[in-house]
């Protein structure tokens, strides 16, 4: 037996470059080197043009395998896995969260990062979109295309990878690992690789404007795509690295709540966040390879060509399998926001969980029933007798979504909630969420959906979901859990105006989308009759305002993280594992495995949790 | 004597906690292949929403039966290495893993050449759903094959131990799994 570990290098002091820059140039060299061979040696047109369909996907895909390579998968991935040890040297500070690294605290961070950089990017997107609404006449994009254009690359990258991301790939990696007693995630080496595909997938997303427009949405629909530009093969392969991405994270994170709980941590036990975690991931299992597939067989649709979803083959077979995935991911994105408003409420209000079983039930039950409605979205191409089933499958799934609600306010009755950062952005999320749930019912009803498909009522509709639900959580848990990413704490009055403040911007722009949609504002075009500029303007006023708001929050939040006042250990007084580490927590959470002893969720007592005592609640190392 | 006895009980608990570390890691792996098995069953249900039960006449069964015959020596071959993977074989681990690799390969070869040389209409319903289905078969072929040929050249380099056997038994049972979606595939795109 030779030992090739022998033949190993031996640790290099320096590395030669910065794995981020090391990755960028393999990556760069990889696509141009696959592109040339593809259009230059492969193409019987020999290189004219240089860039042609073929040519760019099996570039990009070069590229990807290099970007992934040079940022570290060569020496800590594929060599030891081909048996070849090569001893790196991991950095510490914070060169570590620019490189692999497989501590999952650092992959959180990463990955809300890289989440933040999706958001701000479409949402600058958002602004030029609103810019543009401004006049009922086309004055900021010279051509429709590129206004449908910048309209798809704000949905792709704010659902996959913000949606599906921060809460699972950055709040999951971080908090979950701590949340069930485990120094590590059930996969890391994972999890530190498929963060990288996300900026990956932004920025394919971001750059799809260099190979055409495309008009069709986050949803890539075919076979309209067929008479768009290249770009629209950007959308395909940026969405399949983010999908990808949270693919992997799913795997992980699934694997470590099943696989990885200290001892004592039963299911009757198992913190409110990592069930929500669990079902998303199960979610996230289920449907994603189903629309990555999908993707696939659309991408070969134009490159080869093949006639999947032409008239040849069946148009809509798109529409059905997009929405398979598409209604699940509605819940992929809210899921883990419900599972953090229970988890954080009891702590905030100081009262025990209001009937956990029934919380658990509705975060399952969701998940069950998310795969039996996709087609109301698509009850303008169905006949009468199709419709029933999907609506009615669509007004049952408001219950097991109310249970989550009432879990909550049940909580929050005769409590002793104190207002402060994080529960008024709770309150917030919860009062935001309803809207959107109420007007999800109407939408679900044929009989309204009809004649308000497609207009801007839908457009504020999920936005009250998704934005509603999962950002105003997103921005309650990073206020929550500041004290414990970082050992410092914000600024009590600035997150009250920041709250407010998204408050407003947000609920101006997004309730006058339900007028504005009622009075015929159609999606999807940027001239419209001139009686709907008046209330247009305003709505992007209030969307500057809330643009400018979401600045302040992240200004605020990384401030207070670097000079902010210091945190007490355990600010919030909470039960749960990831507050009886040191914060901001060592690379090693726990120094012994804590054994757990009874519930998180029990705050009649309001006695401070002692580690030295397994209390209910309680739990000893 | 009563030393020798906590000695014993300590053994024991070790094996155990190892065992069941073992049990965790294959629930995670069997986990990931639930996921790996969504695209075959959503290209499955594809086909038929595309052609229902049509198989062209054109088809030639052979090759995809010798094909499968391949896939199924390189699965028991599998099978094998995952046995000695379990009792620390290196040398039966090499042994099986390269007959599943070599058998595998060969099979993978002859999908590629049916894929290429296509005896119908790639622009048809059922052309296009034939090329996909082999094509999402040759690529978990290859993936199935690169863990393979890893885990040979790992356990060469490295040895085994009970920590890290289930990192050797993973890619014997992708290799399995590769396989029982094959067969899938070509029941019901050669026959049904």
């Amino acid at each position: 037996m030779r030992n090739l570990a022998a033949d190993a290098l031996p640790v290099r002091r320096k590395r030669p470059l910065p794995p981020i820059i090391r990755g960028l140039l393999w990556g760069t060299i990889a696509f141009l080197l696959v592109n040339v061979l593809v259009s230059y040696i492969l193409d019987p047109a020999y290189g004219t043009p240089f860039i042609t369909q073929p040519s760019v996907v099996f570039a990009w895909l070069a590229g990807t395998a290099g970007w992934l390579l040079g940022i570290g998968a060569w020496e800590n991935v594929v060599l030891p896995a081909f048996g070849v040890h090569v001893p790196v040297r991991q950095s510490r500070g914070w060169r570590q969260y620019f490189e692999y690294n497989t501590n999952h605290k650092v992959i959180g961070v990463q990955y809300l990062v890289a989440s933040t950089g999706g958001f701000f990017i479409a949402g600058l997107a958002a602004m030029l979109m609103r810019l543009e609404l401004m006049s009922h006449n086309l004055w900021l994009f010279p051509h429709p295309d590129q206004y449908l254009t910048t309209v798809g690359i704000h949905g792709t990258i704010m659902m996959f990878s913000v949606g599906t991301v921060a809460l699972v790939g950055g709040l999951g990696n971080y908090l979950v690992p701590m949340m069930i007693g485990s120094n590590h995630s059930a996969f890391p080496r994972m999890s530190a690789l498929s963060v990288w595909l996300v900026p990956l997938g932004i920025l394919t997303v971001a750059f799809s404007p260099l190979l055409g427009t495309w008009t069709t949405g986050w949803r890539g629909y075919e076979p309209l795509a067929m008479n768009d530009n290249n770009g629209i093969l950007f959308y395909y392969l940026g969405v399949f690295a983010l999908t990808l991405s949270s693919l992997l994270v799913s795997l992980n994170l699934a694997s470590t709540v099943l696989f990885k709980r200290t001892q004592g941590l039963t299911w009757n036990r198992l913190p409110m966040f990592c069930w929500g975690i669990l079902t998303v991931s199960l979610l996230n299992i289920i449907w994603l390879p189903e629309i990555e597939l999908t993707f696939v067989m659309a991408l070969l649709d134009r490159v080869v060509p093949l006639p999947f979803f032409t008239a040849v083959g069946s148009p809509m077979t798109y529409l059905e399998l997009f929405w398979l995935f598409g209604h699940p991911e509605v819940y992929i994105v809210v899921v883990p926001a419900l599972a953090l408003w229970m988890e954080m409420m009891p702590v905030l209000a100081r009262k025990p969980l209001f009937a956990r079983e029934w919380g658990i039930i509705g975060l399952i039950f969701i998940m069950m029933l998310s795969g039996f409605v996709w087609a109301h979205h698509m009850f303008t191409n169905m006949r009468y007798s199709e419709m029933l089933p999907f609506s009615f499958f669509t007004e049952m799934i408001s219950i097991p979504t109310g249970f989550a609600y009432m879990v909550v306010l049940g909580t929050l009755w005769r409590s002793r909630f104190k207002l402060t950062v994080p529960s008024l952005f709770l309150l917030m999320s919860m009062f935001n969420f309803l809207i959107g749930g109420i007007t999800g019912v109407f939408n679900a009803d044929p009989v309204i959906d009809l004649q308000l498909h497609d207009t801007f009522f839908v457009v504020g509709h999920f936005h009250f979901t998704i934005i509603g639900g999962m950002v105003f959580t997103w921005l309650a848990a990073m206020y929550y859990w500041l004290p414990k990413f970082s050992g410092r704490t914000y600024n009590p009055k600035m997150g009250v105006l920041g709250a407010i403040w998204v408050f407003i911007g947000f609920d101006g722009a997004f309730s006058l989308m339900f007028l504005a949609g009622m009075q015929g504002m159609n999606r999807w075009v940027p001239v419209y009759p001139s009686y709907l500029q008046g209330i247009n303007l305003v709505i992007s006023i209030f969307a500057f305002i809330l643009g400018l708001g979401f600045l302040f929050n992240l200004v605020h939040i990384v401030w207070a993280m670097r000079s902010g006042p210091k945190a007490e250990e355990n600010p919030w007084q909470s039960k749960t594992l990831e507050w009886r580490t040191s914060s901001p927590p060592a690379p090693e959470s726990f120094a012994a495995a804590p054994v757990v002893t009874g519930s998180f969720y029990d705050y009649d007592d309001d006695l401070p949790p002692d580690p030295s005592e397994p209390v209910p609640g309680g739990v000893h190392a | 004597m009563a030393a020798t006895q906590q000695l014993a009980a300590s053994g024991r608990n070790k094996d155990i906690d190892r065992q069941i570390e073992q049990r965790k890691s294959r629930g995670a792996f069997a986990l990931f292949l639930f996921s790996m098995a969504v695209p075959f069953f959503v290209i499955i249900n594809v086909r038929y929403l595309m052609v229902y039960n049509y198989v062209p006449s054109s088809l030639d069964q052979v090759t995809g039966g010798i094909e499968t015959g391949l896939m199924v020596i390189g699965a028991l071959a599998a099978f094998g290495a995952a046995r000695a993977a379990r009792r620390l074989n290196v040398g039966g681990y090499r042994t099986n893993s390269a007959v599943s690799l070599v058998a595998g390969l060969v099979a993978t070869i002859m999908m590629l050449y049916e894929m290429w040389f296509h005896p119908m209409n790639s622009m048809s319903h059922f052309g296009e759903t034939f090329l996909v289905s082999i094509g999402l078969a040759i690529v978990i072929n290859l993936a199935a094959l690169l863990t393979l040929l890893a885990g040979r050249m790992r356990i060469r380099a490295n040895g085994i131990t009970h920590e890290t056997l289930t990192g050797f038994e993973s890619p014997a049972w992708f290799w399995v799994f590769a396989t029982v979606g094959w067969i899938a595939l070509y029941i019901e795109l050669y026959f049904l």
